[in-house]
C-alpha cells in the first residue's frame, strides 16, 4: 500500500460522494450498452477504491451510498429502492461484504506500516543515542586520562618528598617541587578548558558581551601563559585606533590562551610568534602567525575537530585536541570566525574575525 | 606584624596558605566556615580578611557584606574563575581586591600587601609612588623615574583615581564614575580608549602592560612593575 488515507473529514466525504456520483454516472451511461452485471462491478470498483482510499468507517459509509445508489438507479424497479427481490439482496450483501473485507485488510496493512514506521524511528532515536553515548564516553576517557596523568605525577612526587624529605639530594628535591607546579598547571589548564566547553555546549548559552580592547586581552592571555612563551618572541601589531570588539571577555582571553599554549608547544624555542590586528569592515580580524612546524592544508579544518590533533602532536604530551574545538566553539558563539592555514614560508596562520562593539562607532569620550 | 584572618572551607588550601603566609611573617588565624570566622572575629584583632567565596554554611557575598559592617580592614577575595559575576558582587559589597582560583603564591602576596598599604600608613599624601611612577598631586605632574610625562586632564584624573588604590583592582564603574560622572557607568569603552593612551605614555611596552593591567571583565590596577600577578 502506497497511501495512506485521504486527509481531514470534509476530503473524505467529498472523496466518497464523488466515488458515489462517478460509479451513478458510469453507470448510467453504460446501462444502454452493457448488463446490470457490468454495472455492479463498476460499483464494486467503486468499494475497492474507496475502502483504499478511505479510513474504515468513511469506506464503510461509502460503500452503502454506493450500494443505496446501485439499488435505487439500477436494481428495477429503477428510481426506486427494492430490498425485497431476495436474487438482488444477495448482490447487495456481496457489495457489502467485499467493502467490509478490503477495508479491514487495508486498515491492517496501514496499521503495520505506522508500527514499522515507528519501530524504524525508534532504531534511530537508539542510533543516536548510542552515538552520543560514544562521543560521551570518548570524552570521559580521554579526560580522566589526561586528568589523570599529571595527577598521577603530583601523587608521586609528593609522596616522595613526604617520605624520603631526609635522603633526597638538592637536584632530586627541586625535581621533584618543579614536577607537581608544572603538573598542577596543566591540570589547571584541562580544568579550565573543560570548563568552557560545558559552558559552551549547554543549551541557550548566552554570552555576556562587553566593549573589549583586543589587546588587553591578548596581554592577558600572554600574562596567563607565563614564562613559557618567551616575551622576547612576541610580536604583537595592534593600530591605536583599532576598534573595540564585542566579547565576553574570560571567554575570549580563553581562544587566546588556547592558540599561544600550541605556539608554545609545538614550535621551536626561539621562533618568533606575531600577532596582528586590523579593522576589516565591521570585523575586527586578528591573525596569530608562527613559525614552527606548519599544520598540512588538507588537515586545516579536522584540527577543529574534538580529539584531533596535528600531525606534531605527541600522545604522552598532555594535549587533549580540545584547544582549537573551544576556539571555534567560542569564537562561533560571539558570531566570529576562525580559520587556520599554512603560513608563506613555513609555519600557521590562524585567522580570526569578531564584530566590532556597537559603542566604537559612537563618538570619541568627552 | 599584621594579622590575618584566612576563611576556607577546603583544609589543605587553608593549610596552604596559612604555610605561604606564616612565612612571610603574618600571624595567621584559621576558620573552616561563616560560623567560625564570626567567633574569631569577635575575639580576636584582624589586618585583612582572606574570604574565600565558596564556603558551604554561608552565601559568600553576603558575609563579605557581614564582615565588612563589623570590620575596617581590608577583606580579600578568593573565587573560582567560573564566578565572574559573585565576584563583581562581592566587590559591590565591600570586598577589596580579589584573586581568582588557582593563584600563585606571590599574587596572592602582592594583593595582600596592596589591600594592606593604606590602612598601615596614614601620610597626609602630596604625592603617590608606585615603583618608579611618581604623581603629584599639587602641581599634578606625572614622572617615570626622572622623566617627565604629560598627560591630558583626564588621563590625569584616570590615573589618579588608578594611583589612589595602587596595587589593588579599581571597577569600571568607579573609575567611569569618579572621572565622567554618574551618568557614564555603563561607558566601558571610554575607558579602553583612555587606558590605551594612557599605556602609550607611561608602558615601555604598551602591548604587554606592566603598570597599568586589566583585571578583565573587573576593572584596572595600578602596579609597580614587578610587582604584578604572579610574576
Amino acid at each position: 500500500m502506497t497511501r495512506t488515507s485521504t486527509g481531514s473529514i470534509a476530503n473524505q466525504v467529498v472523496f466518497g460522494l464523488g466515488t458515489v456520483a462517478v460509479c451513478a454516472a458510469t453507470g448510467a451511461l453504460l446501462l444502454p450498452h452493457a448488463e446490470l452485471e457490468d454495472v455492479v462491478i463498476i460499483h464494486v470498483l467503486g468499494i475497492v477504491v474507496s475502502a483504499i482510499r478511505l479510513p474504515f468507517r468513511a469506506s464503510m459509509a461509502t460503500a452503502l451510498g454506493l450500494v443505496a445508489s446501485f439499488d435505487y438507479f439500477f436494481v428495477p424497479p429503477a428510481w426506486a429502492f427494492a430490498w425485497g427481490d431476495l436474487k438482488h439482496s444477495l448482490t447487495l450483501v456481496g457489495m457489502f461484504v467485499v467493502a467490509f473485507s478490503v477495508s479491514r485488510l487495508t486498515n491492517k496493512l496501514r496499521r503495520q506500516e505506522r508500527l514499522a514506521a515507528e519501530a524504524r524511528e525508534e532504531e534511530q532515536a537508539q542510533a543516536r543515542k548510542v552515538e552520543n553515548e560514544r562521543v560521551r564516553s570518548t570524552i570521559l576517557s580521554s579526560v580522566s586520562h589526561d586528568l589523570k596523568t599529571p595527577l598521577a605525577s603530583i601523587i608521586a612526587a609528593g609522596t616522595t618528598l613526604y617520605r624520603s624529605r631526609e635522603q633526597l639530594q638538592a637536584p632530586e628535591f627541586e625535581l621533584l617541587l618543579k614536577a607537581i607546579v608544572t603538573e598542577s598547571e596543566r591540570l589547571s589548564r584541562i580544568v579550565q578548558n573543560l570548563l568552557s566547553i560545558t559552558r559552551l555546549e549547554a543549551p541557550a548559552v548566552e554570552l555576556k558581551l562587553s566593549a573589549e580592547a583586543i589587546d588587553e586581552v591578548i596581554a592577558a592571555a600572554l600574562d596567563r601563559l607565563g614564562p613559557r612563551l618567551a616575551p622576547s618572541r612576541v610580536h604583537v601589531d595592534i593600530p591605536r585606533d583599532l576598534p573595540l570588539v564585542a566579547a565576553e571577555p574570560a571567554l575570549l582571553e580563553q581562544v587566546f590562551c588556547n592558540l599561544f599554549e600550541n605556539v608554545a608547544r609545538y614550535t621551536p624555542a626561539n621562533s618568533p610568534m606575531d600577532i596582528e590586528a586590523r579593522r576589516i569592515q565591521g570585523s575586527v580580524r586578528v591573525l596569530v602567525l608562527d613559525r614552527g612546524p606548519g599544520i598540512p592544508v588538507e588537515l586545516s579544518e579536522r584540527v577543529f575537530e574534538k580529539f584531533e590533533r596535528g600531525p606534531q602532536a605527541r600522545t604522552d604530551d598532555g594535549g587533549m585536541g580540545l584547544g582549537l574545538t573551544i576556539c571555534r566553539s567560542i569564537i562561533n558563539a560571539h558570531r566570529g570566525s576562525i580559520s587556520l592555514e599554512p603560513r608563506d614560508g613555513g609555519g600557521t596562520v590562524v585567522s580570526m574575525l569578531l564584530p566590532i562593539h556597537p559603542s566604537a562607532r559612537e563618538d570619541a569620550p568627552p | 606584624m599584621s594579622n590575618v584572618l584566612i576563611i576556607e572551607d577546603d583544609p589543605t588550601m587553608r593549610a596552604v596558605i596559612a604555610v605561604a603566609l606564616r612565612q612571610r611573617g603574618y600571624v595567621v588565624g584559621e576558620a573552616g566556615s561563616a560560623a567560625g570566622a564570626r567567633e574569631l572575629l569577635a575575639a580576636q584583632r584582624f589586618d585583612a580578611v582572606l574570604l574565600d567565596l565558596g564556603l558551604p554554611d554561608s552565601d559568600g557575598v553576603g558575609l563579605a557584606a557581614e564582615i565588612k559592617r563589623r570590620f575596617a580592614g581590608p577583606i580579600l577575595v578568593v573565587s573560582a574563575r567560573t564566578d565572574e559575576d559573585q565576584l563583581v558582587r562581592a566587590l559591590d559589597a565591600g570586598a577589596s581586591d580579589y584573586v581568582t582560583k588557582p593563584f600563585r603564591e606571590g599574587e596572592l602576596m602582592a594583593r595582600l600587601r596592596a589591600a594592606l598599604r593604606p590602612f598601615s600608613s596614614a601620610t597626609a599624601a602630596q604625592q603617590i609612588l608606585v615603583g618608579d611612577l611618581r604623581i603629584e598631586l599639587l602641581d599634578r605632574r606625572v614622572f617615570v623615574g626622572s622623566r617627565e610625562v604629560t598627560l591630558t586632564p583626564t588621563e590625569f584624573k584616570l590615573l589618579y583615581a588608578l594611583g589612589r588604590d595602587a596595587g589593588r583592582v579599581v571597577r569600571h564603574e568607579r573609575l567611569l564614575g569618579e572621572v565622567w560622572g554618574p551618568n557614564f557607568l555603563e561607558d566601558v569603552h571610554y575607558l579602553r580608549v583612555y587606558m590605551k593612551q594612557l599605556r602609550q605614555k607611561l608602558e615601555d611596552d604598551p602591548a604587554r602592560p606592566t603598570r597599568l593591567l586589566t583585571a578583565l571583565g573587573v576593572g584596572y590596577r595600578l602596579t609597580a612593575p614587578g610587582e604584578s600577578a604572579g610574576q
